[in-house]
């Protein structure tokens, strides 16, 4: 045993056997991982975009012109959807505040509203087009003429 | 030549580990590939059945002929049978303006291929309204009375 320990001819080859060893498995596991990874979250995410359909069902100004509008949301797809940003002729409205980003949650068949601001008021005759954007990168357009 | 290329064992495992690697990330490549075929077809299957349901929306009439506000007549036109999913009833400002009010009710029917159904319009009496009628696959169609 003694002699075993004290015979160092042919460790480097050894070493290098187990460096080796450990560079690949570790190498191999982080690929693995890596792809296991990608797969998931492209099913989950933006390769999810393909299921989602949401119907704009309703558009109510209001009983009184402003800049607010009622915008009722129908998740006719096969997998819920959430709302990211609202585009009314090509300008994200917000919240009330300054945000732009909702996050509004639409189950599949269920009917949402959402109340958004536009940056100016509504005009009598005039078109709007309303364009709901969901995180998957979805978009679904509605115009009206402003009664 | 080709008996000591088999012969010689060097380099073995590099080969079987490279292949074992390929296959592997070709399985999840191709789970993902046929995840989202699956997911494609069934959405076209949607779209396909959505175009075979348009619907028409009048104001049913009585035995006379006159008008029964009442009661609206859904007409599936069809080649798939339609499900209703929510009636909207918009009130419309007599001078112009901006609508007064937006209502909506909630409808569980089914409308079979290439006939109609009768359903409650909860029209308020004496006003100008749009009826807007919305399926399960965002089909809609909508007509306007003006008393």
């Amino acid at each position: 045993m003694r002699k075993l320990y004290r015979n160092k001819k042919g460790l480097s080859t050894v070493i290098s056997t187990i460096l080796m060893i450990m560079v690949v498995m570790v190498g191999m596991s982080v690929a693995f991982a890596y792809v296991a990874v990608y797969a998931q979250s492209y099913k989950a995410g933006i390769g999810s975009s393909v299921m989602e359909s949401l119907t704009i069902e309703d558009i109510c100004l209001g009983s009184t012109y402003g800049n607010h509008v009622t915008l009722w949301v129908y998740n006719s797809g096969q997998i819920d959807a959430t709302i990211n940003v609202v585009y009314i002729n090509g300008v994200a409205a917000t919240n009330g505040s300054s945000t732009i980003n909702f996050n509004i949650n639409v189950p599949v068949g269920a009917h949402v509203p959402i109340t958004v601001q536009a940056s100016s008021i509504w005009h009598s005759g005039a078109t709007y087009e309303f364009k709901v954007n969901t995180v998957r990168g979805s978009n679904f357009v509605e115009s009206i003429d402003a009664p | 030549m080709l008996k000591r290329l088999i012969k010689n064992r060097k380099g073995t495992a590099e080969v079987i580990g490279s292949i074992m690697f390929i296959v592997i990330l070709l399985f999840f490549f191709t789970n993902v590939y046929l995840w989202h075929d699956a997911a494609t077809k069934e959405m076209n299957d949607m779209y396909v059945e959505k175009i075979n349901t348009p619907i028409t929306v009048t104001v049913s009439l009585n035995a006379g002929g006159s008008l029964n506000l009442n009661y609206l007549n859904v007409t599936n036109k069809g080649g798939t049978d339609a499900q209703l999913t929510m009636l909207w009833v918009d009130l419309k400002s007599g001078s112009g303006g901006p609508d007064q009010n937006h209502f909506y009710y909630p409808l569980n029917d089914k409308v079979p291929a290439g006939s109609s159904i009768t359903i409650p319009s909860h029209y308020p009496t004496g006003e100008t309204v749009v009826f807007k009628v919305i399926t399960t696959l965002g089909n809609s169609a909508s007509c306007t009375y003006s008393p």
